[in-house]
């Protein structure tokens, strides 16, 4: 075991944030902030993600045939934390990489994996349907063999960024098998296929928009229509029909990592900076109780720290997570939402003012947070779904009704 | 960065494992609740004759040369087999007589735990607390060549069979000035000393200990005078952080306990770790233990790469006494009325956890000294650089 960074990783974090201090300004923040933008990024990010990318931070542990660098995990999440500390989420490949990478022809994985690294091609993940979230097996989107074309049809849900992605990677129905996770299918299809129709979805968070830092602060995601969508059948990623386990890979991407621990604690740091700095705090910077509950969610958000450290700790010696991911994704989240309220206990009124309320307290961030902290518990799996892994992968634990006569 | 453990290390922790699984079951330890000496002298000698007792002391007084969250991963099995060995209390005070003394103290105490099994121990609470150098009331008054020492210690593990204890005294000069708080090593034998012993949750020996003019010798004050709250602080985080690797250990156990079970009571037709109400309770039992694990080894990697207290500690038992007392909690009631029963295997553990819960600091009393190290400094906090660690500063 070792608690600290290396050397060389900490002269890497000091150089990451110094770029940011120098890099990230008003009007990156702005621009990522802007919910009409209609591109992964505005155009000054843009700019700013290539100087990222130039200086190697980018897919850092990826692969270097596939645009990466070919070093540390370690090395990437650092990077990744530090840019997810003022709303940037840069790093590795994003959504779909890693199943390309494990399942694509060379041609696909020449073709997207480069891109996700480089931030031209981004997927927009379209699993969940209206009646599929967790349960996959319901998902009822369908794809037709049509010659050397696909023809698909269905409605996909909470399709996060579909608005501004480059292309879809889409899990659909390939054929109707006993087997409950036989006959899906994942396809990569671009994003301006003719019959792809994407609607927005606002969220809890819109109208006033939240804050930058906020826990999914997000004020919109989508719904995509697929109507008589062809492509060919190049699309396809891996075996048709084998789509639920080419699926399973990178799954744990979103569910792990910097990305999600930063969104879970930096409230608990964003906490105690306000007590200590705000003069109208001073008589609950004082108050025992108030304390009290810091201490408590502080000493929460580090077991949050470790687990993804733990975590970060099994991808760089090779290993695979056996419950861990999904313990983390347990726990992280409902971390989130334990301190939003034990906070806005303490805060009161003003703790339940928006972003631009008069007299809110830092743009209305911590009431923002107490609206958006539980939609991590929900999605890349409930936090009931990750209790059922930790439970059956941890603990070998049986499945229900696998005893029960006559099943 | 690696929270996982290397070779040596695992093999650290299956050897120990391999000894304590054949040679201290339960049963060792529900016997050893009727003894008076509290404790098991074959297992100790076992211990001791193997290495384990000295695994991080000096090479120079007979130890191994290992670092501090060595002595973790033995205290995680201690725990974990309910091994009745005074193990922690021993480690503690020896770990901080080999920082904090002079060479000459170093040389008078650590071969006797490395090599003859000695007991060590240390009195640090008042009622006044933990955390806090004007908690210490009892006195050690300059007196000819020595000190006198005058007041009362609470919950003082292992006193009775200790060969010496490291006792937090308020240093006063002859002439009745305070000069600060300082460990002196004590004689637990000395006249002068009377012990209350009390009946604890855990059925072990822990006592409430009266100095009434105690005299030491000047030799007796550990290290340097300056050094004397660095050095309380220290030695604080240290059983702190050592109780909770103990406790995580334990409660890993009691958390597999209720596995196995789940697995083979049967109810309404199927095992009843089968029922998700119960497997989403054995998923956050681990998901405590580990964390505590984690939070504990962290700590002792920090204590054993610092030159003071940590407040990892604090985290790390405050979140020990908070998360596993309801983990040992949650295995009797797996266990349903079995749970209640004397003979039940997992009482033991939760009357050791909730005891060790209350002891070295509640999680109040850890939460104010986090709090004071967050708050009560300069500048923005970042979970990642704790601010140094503030508590005896005064």
């Amino acid at each position: 075991m070792r608690f600290a960074f290396s050397d060389q990783q900490e002269a890497l974090r000091q150089e990451v944030r110094a770029f940011i201090r120098e890099h990230i300004d008003e009007e990156i923040q702005a621009e990522l902030l802007d919910r009409n933008r209609t591109t992964h990024w505005g155009p000054k990010t843009e700019a700013v993600f290539e100087e990222i990318a130039r200086r190697g931070w980018t897919g850092i542990s990826w692969p270097v045939e596939y645009g990466g660098q070919g070093g540390h995990r370690l090395d990437q999440y650092i990077v990744e934390e530090e840019f997810g500390r003022v709303g940037m989420h840069v790093g590795g490949g994003g959504t779909g990489a890693p199943a390309i990478v494990a399942a694509g022809t060379e041609e696909q994985k020449c073709r997207y994996v480069p891109g996700s690294i480089g931030g031209s091609v981004v997927f927009a993940q379209g699993y969940t349907e209206p009646a599929a979230g967790a349960d996959l097996a319901g998902i009822q989107c369908k794809a037709v063999r049509d010659g050397d074309e696909y023809v698909i049809n269905g409605q996909k849900m909470f399709t996060t960024d579909a608005h501004v992605a480059t292309h879809l990677y889409l899990m659909a129905r390939t054929s109707v098998e006993p087997n409950r996770h036989a006959g899906l299918s994942i396809f990569l299809i671009p994003m301006d296929a003719p019959g792809i129709t994407i609607r927005p979805i606002w969220t809890i968070q819109n109208n006033p928009a939240a804050p930058i830092n906020t826990i999914y602060g997000e004020p919109r995601t989508n719904e995509v229509f697929l109507d008589n969508v062809r492509v060919p059948a190049s699309c396809l990623l891996g075996e048709e029909g084998n789509g639920w386990s080419i699926g399973q890979q990178g799954l744990n991407l979103d569910r792990v990592g910097a990305r999600r621990y930063i969104m879970s604690v930096l409230q608990n740091e964003a906490m105690v900076n306000y007590l200590k700095q705000d003069e109208e705090a001073a008589d609950l910077h004082a108050d025992p109780v108030a304390r009290d509950v810091v201490a408590q969610m502080w000493t929460e958000a580090q077991v949050c720290r470790l687990m993804t450290l733990r975590s970060m700790s099994i991808e760089e010696h090779g290993g695979q997570f056996t419950y861990e991911g999904a313990a983390e994704k347990v726990w992280a989240p409902e971390h989130a939402v334990r301190s939003t309220e034990a906070y806005a206990q303490l805060l009161g009124g003003r703790g339940q003012l928006l972003n631009t309320s008069p007299d809110n307290i830092e743009d209305g961030l911590f009431a923002h947070n107490m609206l958006g902290a539980f939609q991590s518990c929900v999605n890349h799996g409930s936090v009931q779904v990750m209790r059922d892994q930790v439970a059956r992968r941890g603990l070998g634990l049986p499945r229900p009704g696998a005893h029960k006569k006559g099943n | 960065m690696d929270t996982l453990l290397d070779s040596q290390e695992l093999e650290v922790q299956r050897a120990v494992r391999e000894l304590l699984e054949k040679e201290s079951p339960t049963t060792l330890a529900r016997s050893v609740e009727r003894v008076p000496e509290g404790y098991s002298t074959d297992l100790w000698k076992q211990l001791g004759d193997l290495g384990w007792s000295g695994l991080c002391l000096p090479e120079q007084f007979g130890g191994a040369g290992m670092p501090l969250w060595y002595g973790g991963l033995i205290a995680e099995e201690v725990g974990r087999h309910l091994s009745p060995v005074p193990y922690l209390t021993t480690l503690v005070a020896s770990y901080i007589v080999d920082t904090f003394g002079t060479f000459e103290q170093r040389q008078r105490i650590l071969p006797g735990v490395a090599q003859h099994q000695h007991v060590l121990t240390y009195a640090v609470e008042e009622r006044g607390g933990l955390f806090d150098p004007r908690s210490v009331t009892v006195t050690a008054r300059r007196e000819g060549d020595g000190f006198v020492v005058d007041g009362v210690k609470r919950f003082v593990d292992n006193f009775g069979v200790a060969q010496a204890c490291l006792v937090a005294c308020r240093v006063i000069s002859a002439a009745g000035r305070d000069e600060g708080v300082a460990l002196l090593l004590v004689d637990p034998h000395a006249p002068g000393i009377s012990t209350t012993p009390l009946v604890t949750t855990a059925k072990d020996d822990e006592r409430h200990v009266s100095f009434a003019g105690v005299r030491v010798a000047s030799d007796a004050l550990l290290g340097e005078l300056a050094q004397g709250p660095r050095a309380a602080a220290t030695l604080v985080d240290c059983a702190s952080a050592l109780l909770a690797a103990q406790m995580a250990g334990a409660a890993r156990r009691v958390m597999e306990v209720a596995v196995a079970y789940a697995k083979i009571r049967h109810a309404f037709g199927q095992p009843i770790g089968a029922f998700q109400s119960i497997q989403h309770l054995c998923a956050d039992m681990l998901i405590w233990v580990d964390g505590t694990e984690l939070l504990a080894r962290e700590a002792l990697w920090w204590i054993a790469n610092s030159t003071g207290p940590r407040t990892e500690a604090s985290q790390a038992k405050s979140f020990a006494n908070l998360r596993l007392v309801p983990t040992c909690r949650a295995s009797q009631q797996i266990h349903g009325g079995m749970g209640f029963t004397a003979e039940c295997e997992v009482n033991l553990y939760y009357r050791r956890v909730a005891a060790w819960a209350g002891r070295m600091g509640n999680a109040s009393q850890h939460h104010r000294r986090i709090a004071a190290d967050l708050l009560d400094t300069p500048g923005e906090v970042r979970l990642d650089a704790m601010p140094p660690a503030r508590n005896w500063a005064a």
